[in-house]
């Protein structure tokens, strides 16, 4: 994509996206060792862990990640 | 040498895997993907699992890496057979200030709104950081960008993070906040 193909659309995004960003982030690979957790207490509807924020930050921001994780808590739903 | 109780335990996990990416990944990969998608992940789970903090379950945990296994593959095969140039031409253009006016976010209010984000990204950016956030916007998966930058998923996600760190402070610097352009594509939209 050119700079000057950056539609409205897209350029929402990256606005949004600059707008949740931190100094620092969890990585993709960071999220691994911490979505467990996360996973669980959601699929429990329990109180969201303690430490969890830059899980749900990296959430937010990351909609690969996202799609993941709710591919994740669907399968554990299911058990 | 495994033991055969490792073995079964191997056995068992890749058994639950399957069920689980069969569940999660509702139609999107037949059983055969899926079965390579569970081998897969058992390696990875068996290659890192020194690194599990114990945290969460161990199988919801495995279960995470096999979800980053089959989705990782099945973005590569969506975007196999894509031109190269929808990634590569991001980086190509010159880096000088880039000034549009034809674009509806502009108003009276906020003549250079837009085109202080575009010219940010254009100069500020380095032209691997303009790549990955520009092909990322353009809906490119991750790990396609990464392959084709020589890279990896969670490198990228670094350059991607440091270009938004930038891009923040560069709106800061020319005294716009990021709720400025917001509202304006809110407005406009």
């Amino acid at each position: 994509m050119q700079l000057n193909e950056l539609n409205n659309e897209k350029l929402s995004s990256l606005v949004e996206m600059i707008r949740l960003t931190k100094p620092e982030e969890l990585t993709c690979d960071d999220l691994l060792a911490y979505v467990a957790t996360y996973a669980d207490a959601c699929v429990k509807d329990l109180p969201v862990p303690v430490g969890s924020e830059p899980v749900q930050q990296h959430l937010s921001i990351c909609s690969e990640c996202m799609e993941e994780f709710q591919s994740l808590v669907n399968v554990l739903r299911l058990r | 040498m495994l033991k055969t109780s490792d073995s079964e335990a191997i056995h068992d996990l890749r058994t639950i895997l399957i069920r689980g990416l069969t569940g999660g990944l509702q139609g999107k990969a037949d059983s055969n993907l899926i079965e390579d998608f569970a081998q897969e992940t058992v390696l990875k789970v068996l290659a890192g699992i020194n690194s599990y903090r114990g945290e969460g379950k161990l199988l919801t945990w495995a279960l995470a890496i096999g979800m980053r296994v089959s989705y990782s593959e099945l973005r590569r095969s969506r975007y196999k057979d894509v031109s190269l140039d929808a990634i590569e031409s991001a980086g190509r253009f010159a880096m000088e200030p880039f000034f549009d006016r034809t674009s509806t976010l502009d108003s009276a209010d906020s003549p250079s709104i837009l085109a202080i984000l575009k010219d940010l990204i254009a100069t500020i950016l380095t032209p691997r950081q303009r790549e990955a956030i520009l092909a990322e916007l353009d809906g490119i998966p991750q790990v396609v960008i990464a392959d084709r930058l020589g890279t990896n998923r969670n490198a990228l996600y670094k350059l991607g993070h440091d270009a938004r760190v930038k891009l923040k402070q560069g709106l800061i610097d020319a005294g716009k906040s990021v709720d400025d352009v917001r509202e304006l594509i809110i407005d406009a939209s």
